[in-house]
């Protein structure tokens, strides 16, 4: 269980993005996003993580990681941005080592059916994140390459977009 | 803004991202009748003309083309919150201000099944997916018949989801916001 994470959240309106760029189906030449198609937001979240720490991290207890995630504006019912990787500019040298994919446990709620009544409850999911473990403050510059898939698994392309994040 | 190639409708998708930490303390002595009036730590995103805010209270200005005489614009609320695995927040009920606003439905609350691309936890592979039919997509939505400029109230629960099996009520906040509708000839 980590005692703090930072949550980074890179939302992307996919359709500008297609009506703007159309489908990039070049990985080699992914398509820089400027602001006015996504927005990144960060906040701070503390004590739900599993199993991160990772085995192969010396710091079993009391790590601070940040997490980068993406969606689509619409969700995952119309489009799936997948992150292909996160890479930081470090010159404050606020992390271990550039980030990484993990697989997280994360609760999520469920809306269940008993019979005729719903029922909320929590179970967890795996989750696909990239990571990056903190070992210092300081302001680092990443740049986030996703991969846009239409709801049916088929590709809409490329992109890469670049941001700033303040680590506590 | 999205188009909706099966009738020709206009489609806005307007996303509250919240980052419940920022008020997360002031929740505990609300009440869904009670709810906590939040103008930080919420931004608001929307198609076709993408806007960020920290404060909520300012207007979503959106151009959207509403062609033809019967055509109608469907502006969709979602929410996300930055804290995701720790706290979930979900619209309850969105109020419009009548005495302020264009002639709108009643917002009311949609789920529509779609099938979703899980990843398969025991192939790493980037593409490995296993499609998963018949997950719900909830929103919710008004239909705008005219331009005009709406103002609204999004009412908010929040829930823990670290205590126990069952998500437990936090509390209740409400953002105030609006959107402009226009006319493409403006």
């Amino acid at each position: 269980m980590t005692d703090a994470v930072r949550n980074v959240l890179a939302v992307i309106s996919v359709d500008d993005v297609l009506q703007k760029h159309g489908v990039n189906n070049s990985v080699d030449a992914a398509v820089m996003l400027d602001a006015d198609c996504m927005g990144t937001f960060a906040a701070n979240v503390s004590g739900y993580l599993a199993p991160l720490p990772p085995a192969s991290v010396s710091s079993v207890t009391s790590a601070k990681w940040v997490l980068w995630r993406a969606t689509s504006l619409t969700f995952n019912a119309k489009y799936h941005c997948l992150i292909t990787g996160v890479s930081v500019e470090d010159t404050a040298n606020c992390f271990v080592s550039q980030p990484v994919m993990q697989w997280i446990d994360r609760p999520t709620p469920l809306v269940t059916l008993v019979e005729t009544a719903v029922q909320p409850e929590i179970r967890t999911q795996t989750e696909t994140v990239w990571a990056a473990e903190i070992k210092g403050a300081g302001n680092v510059k990443y740049e986030m390459s996703v991969k846009v898939l239409d709801h049916h698994g088929n590709l809409q392309g490329y992109y890469r977009l670049q941001s700033t994040l303040a680590v506590n | 803004m999205s188009q909706d190639n099966a009738d020709g409708t206009n489609i806005v998708n307007v996303l509250t991202v919240a980052d419940i930490s920022s008020f997360v303390d002031k929740l505990s002595s609300t009440s869904e009748t009670s709810p906590l009036l939040v103008d930080k730590g919420i931004y608001m995103l929307a198609e076709p003309q993408y806007v960020k805010s920290g404060l909520a209270s300012n207007a979503l200005v959106l151009n959207v083309t509403a062609e033809g005489e019967d055509s109608s614009t469907f502006v969709r609320f979602r929410e996300l919150c930055l804290q995701m695995g720790h706290y979930q927040c979900e619209i309850i009920g969105i109020t419009i201000d009548p005495s302020e606003s264009a002639d709108v439905e009643a917002p009311a609350l949609h789920a529509v099944t779609y099938t979703e691309l899980v990843r398969d936890p025991n192939n790493l592979m980037p593409d490995a997916f296993n499609h998963q039919p018949n997950v719900n997509d909830i929103f919710w939505e008004m239909e705008m018949e005219n331009s005009g400029v709406v103002n609204y109230s999004l009412n908010f629960m929040v829930a823990d989801l670290t205590t126990a099996t069952k998500p437990s009520v936090v509390g209740y906040f409400v953002v105030k916001s609006s959107l402009n509708i226009g006319d493409p000839q403006d």
